[in-house]
């Protein structure tokens, strides 16, 4: 058809030349998009998995002690071998919504220092909302504080709430890790409105990780020894 | 029954997530096929419809990731497949279209209209003209029916109304761009 003729024509004179990185660029956007989700998926199973034991039991899982809206703990934890290296795993996550099974859910946000590869059972970890703060006193022990701050750390991002991105990482590091939490409640609610989580080598005390959270918005500064998973 | 209940939520969405890693290689194998087959036109569809070079490739990077991450487990034709896969970049066009709305910014500026010469050939330039001058909407359906070939019942999925109204909507598309082409001497078009 005559008209067509010209549709097609001004379809092609409108269509600039595809780049040739187009799909590079594409696949990059969705293999992060998909480690987002991964992650806030992650994040939401380790929620649960937290809210039951606290339900369950009160041991490891702190709430607030009555009048204080601070809490600021530092303890030395081990770190077993995987394959040779001692490797511990960190997560952190804003506050967000994630699809599961076609349901929308709300997760709080999270920090989480462990070295169990199921997520289920954390050395240190917060979680946002009522959960409040887990310390595993079976492996760690308390220890002497440090500055709480990222040192020499180069930055590894800022992220938003209800955005991409976010901290999932694997880290090498010494057989034993020092970590310092210190978490700030609302004193009317109870929950965590901020909280600043350092890592650092227990024998040498060289930064590893500092993670700066909020529900809305975390910054993360990471040694090169992390890795993302 | 609450403490249960979650922890059950926490092993559906572990077991949720590594179901994704497994199908992950089979999905997007899949889906860089489907794109090898519709890429080319859609390309010209975005760019048809927006009418904004600069822009073509943002939305259609927009459209594909979103129809990455919405990919069904199966067509039942090639049909469904075209249509379902246009209906997700047209929607990104007209979210661009009510951006740029928003943003008052205009795409490449409605060029002038130049009309034929004397001699009654078309110089190429009046062809993208005209076209650029119609309002998205026949764009679209010019693009969808005129362009790529979608049926009527096609056409009537993708752009979200009955396919009778598609009908009337082409015509009428068809209708404003001869008038927007204006051969002189009564050539049809």
């Amino acid at each position: 058809m005559f008209e067509r003729d010209f549709v097609e024509e001004a379809a092609e004179r409108l269509t600039p030349p595809e780049p040739d990185a187009f799909f590079q660029r594409l696949w990059t956007a969705i293999d992060t998009k998909e480690r987002a989700t991964t992650r806030r998926w992650r994040t939401l199973a380790i929620f649960s998995a937290v809210i039951a034991a606290a339900a369950v039991s009160a041991v490891g899982v702190f709430a607030l002690s009555a009048g204080s809206t601070i809490v600021d703990r530092t303890v030395s934890c081990p770190i077993p071998f995987r394959a040779g290296i001692p490797v511990f795993l960190l997560l952190a996550e804003t506050a967000g919504k994630t699809s599961v099974a076609g349901q929308m859910h709300t997760v709080p946000g999270l920090v989480w220092v462990g070295v169990d590869p199921a997520f289920q059972q954390s050395l240190v970890s917060l979680s946002g909302g009522k959960a409040g703060y887990a310390i595993d006193r079976n492996s760690c022990s308390s220890a002497s504080s440090f500055p709480l701050e990222p040192g020499a750390l180069p930055k590894y991002g800022t992220f938003q709430a209800n955005q991409l991105g976010g901290v999932d990482e694997s880290c090498f590091s010494s057989s034993r890790v020092r970590v310092r939490l210190r978490v700030t409640f609302a004193k009317a609610t109870g929950v965590p409105v901020a909280a600043k989580l350092a890592i650092r080598n227990e024998k040498t005390l060289k930064p590893i990780a500092f993670i700066d959270w909020t529900p809305k918005r975390e910054t993360a500064f990471l040694s090169s020894s992390c890795s993302d998973r | 029954m609450r403490e249960r209940r979650q922890t059950v939520l926490g092993l559906e969405t572990a077991h949720v997530v590594q179901q994704r890693l497994i199908e992950a290689p089979g999905k997007r194998s899949r889906f860089e096929m489907i794109l090898e087959r519709h890429n080319r036109r859609l390309r010209r569809v975005v760019a048809g419809t927006i009418c904004d070079a600069n822009r073509v490739d943002d939305v259609l990077q927009e459209a594909y990731l979103k129809a990455y991450r919405r990919l069904p487990r199966h067509f039942s034709n090639e049909a469904h497949e075209a249509a379902w896969l246009y209906q997700v970049v047209y929607h990104c066009c007209l979210d661009e279209l009510r951006r740029k709305k928003r943003n008052r910014e205009t795409a490449t500026e409605s060029p002038q209209l130049h009309l034929v010469s004397s001699d009654g050939v078309l110089g190429r330039l009046a062809v993208e003209d005209a076209f650029s001058s119609l309002a998205a909407s026949d764009r679209a359906v010019l693009m969808l029916c005129g362009f790529v070939g979608l049926d009527s019942h096609s056409a009537a999925v993708v752009l979200g109304i009955p396919r009778g109204t598609v009908a009337w909507r082409l015509s009428e598309a068809r209708n404003r761009f001869r008038r927007a082409l204006a051969i002189e001497g009564g050539a049809d078009v």
